[in-house]
C-alpha cells in the first residue's frame, strides 16, 4: 500500500514540475497563447498562419546562398504565427475582449508596449519581449483595423521589428508585411 | 521417350510460371489500385471533411502517382536531349524530374458549406492530420470556401518536401499532396515569376548558380 502511496506521489510530482516548467517556458519564450478567437458566422473571412521552426529553418537553409541576409534574419526565428479575423456584429465584442484579455496578460508578463495607438476604428498594439538588452525573445503584434478586421501576429524568436516585412514577404504574409512596413518606418 | 531430367524440369516449371504469373498479375493489381486511391493521411483528411458536416459526401475520382511511376519517369527522360526542346516542354520536363509524388482526389459533399461551420470542420480536419503527424501551415475561410494547408510536423527536406492541401468551395472538394524535390522547383518558378514580373513569397533562388542554369 505504502509502495502505491510513494509511485502515485511521485507520478504527481513529476507531472506538476513538468506543467510547471512549460509554462515557465512559455512565459519566457516569447511565445503568445491566442487562444480560440472567435470567427464570425456571417461569413467575414478568417486567416490563421503557424510557421513553425521546421519550416523557417528549411526556408533559412534555402536562402543561405542566395539571400544571406534573409538567412541571418530567419536564423533567429523560430515561430510565426499570424491570425486575422473578419469581424462582425457576432463577434466584435468577443474579439475586442479578447484582444483586452491578451493586452492584459502580456504587461503582466513582462512584455513592453512598443507602440500604442488607439483611434475611433483603428487600434494598434505592438508589444516585444527582451531577454536582458540585446536578445529579442518575441515579437506581438495586435491590429484592428477600421473595425473590419484583427490582426494578431507573434513571432517567435530574435527578430527585429524592422526585419519583419522582409519576413513577411518571404513567407508571403500580407497583413504581417503591411505591419513590418509601418514598423520600419516608425524606427526611422 | 523423354528422359527423367526432362520430365522433373517440366515439372517444376509449370508451377514455378503460374507462382511468377500470378505474383505479376497481383503487383499489376496493386499498382492499378494504388493508383486509383489516396494515401492514408489525404485518406483520414478526406473522411474528416466528408463526416465533419451534414450528410455524406461522395468521390468523383482519386489518382496517385508514386515514387515509383516518377522514378520510371525520370529514368526515361534520361534519353530526352533537353537542348532539342522548346523552352515550355524543357520546363516541364524538369519540373516532373523534381517531382517525387502526387495525389489528387476530387469530392462532392451532400450540402454546400456553411459559412458557421467552416471553423468546426477546419478544426477537425487539424486534428485528424495532427494525429497522422502533419500540422496546418495556413488555414483560410471564407463564406463558403476554405483552404487549409498541411507540412509533416518533423524536420522537413528541401529534397523531398511534401505538402497537403485540401479546398473546399461551395459543395467540391479537392485533396492534393505531392512530395518533390524542392529546389529545382523553386528555381523554375521564380525565373517564371522574373519573366511575368510578378512576385513570388518564398521565392529563394535556391542553390545559386544551379538554380540560375535552369
Amino acid at each position: 500500500m505504502n509502495t502505491i502511496k510513494t509511485w502515485v506521489a511521485g507520478f504527481s510530482i513529476l507531472a506538476l514540475s513538468a506543467s510547471l516548467n512549460a509554462a515557465l517556458n512559455a512565459s519566457a519564450s516569447g511565445r503568445v497563447n491566442f487562444g480560440k478567437l472567435p470567427s464570425s458566422s456571417a461569413g467575414k473571412p478568417f486567416v490563421e498562419v503557424h510557421i513553425k521552426s521546421n519550416l523557417v529553418s528549411m526556408v533559412a537553409r534555402l536562402a543561405e546562398k542566395a539571400e544571406p541576409e534573409v538567412a541571418e534574419a530567419l536564423r533567429g526565428l523560430r515561430q510565426v504565427d499570424v491570425n486575422v479575423i473578419g469581424l462582425g456584429e457576432d463577434n466584435r465584442a468577443a474579439v475586442d475582449t479578447r484582444l483586452q484579455a491578451i493586452r492584459t496578460d502580456l504587461e503582466s508578463q513582462g512584455w513592453d508596449c512598443l507602440v500604442k495607438v488607439r483611434e475611433a476604428r483603428n487600434d494598434v498594439a505592438v508589444y516585444v519581449k527582451t531577454n536582458g538588452d540585446e536578445a529579442l525573445l518575441g515579437l506581438a503584434v495586435l491590429v484592428v483595423e477600421e473595425n473590419q478586421q484583427a490582426v494578431l501576429a507573434n513571432l517567435v524568436g530574435d527578430i527585429r521589428p524592422e526585419k519583419i516585412s522582409l519576413v513577411a514577404e518571404k513567407f508571403g504574409i500580407d497583413p504581417l508585411k503591411k505591419i513590418g512596413e509601418e514598423l520600419k518606418k516608425q524606427s526611422r | 521417350m523423354k528422359t527423367p531430367a526432362a520430365k522433373t524440369f517440366r515439372l517444376r516449371f509449370w508451377p514455378v510460371f503460374w507462382i511468377l504469373c500470378l505474383a505479376g498479375f497481383s503487383l499489376a493489381a496493386a499498382g492499378v489500385w494504388g493508383c486509383l486511391h489516396v494515401s492514408q493521411d489525404c485518406a483520414g483528411l478526406r473522411d474528416t471533411l466528408l463526416q465533419s458536416g451534414p450528410g455524406q459526401g461522395r468521390k468523383i475520382v482519386e489518382i496517385r502517382l508514386g515514387g515509383w511511376t516518377f522514378g520510371l519517369a525520370r529514368l526515361a527522360l534520361r534519353w530526352v536531349n533537353l537542348g532539342t526542346l522548346e523552352p515550355e516542354a524543357r520546363d516541364t520536363i524538369q519540373a516532373l524530374q523534381a517531382l517525387r509524388g502526387v495525389e489528387v482526389g476530387v469530392y462532392r459533399l451532400a450540402r454546400p458549406l456553411e459559412a458557421a461551420g467552416a471553423d468546426g470542420r477546419l478544426d477537425a480536419a487539424d486534428e485528424a492530420m495532427f494525429q497522422r503527424g502533419w500540422e496546418c501551415v495556413t488555414r483560410v475561410a471564407t463564406g463558403h470556401e476554405l483552404v487549409a494547408v498541411y507540412v509533416p510536423a518533423s524536420a522537413l527536406e528541401t529534397t523531398g518536401f511534401k505538402l497537403c492541401v485540401a479546398t473546399l468551395v461551395g459543395q467540391d472538394l479537392v485533396i492534393a499532396a505531392a512530395r518533390a524535390n524542392l529546389e529545382p522547383l523553386l528555381s523554375l518558378a521564380l525565373r517564371h515569376a522574373r519573366q511575368e514580373g510578378l512576385h513570388l513569397p518564398l521565392a529563394i533562388e535556391a542553390g545559386g548558380p544551379a538554380g540560375k542554369s535552369l
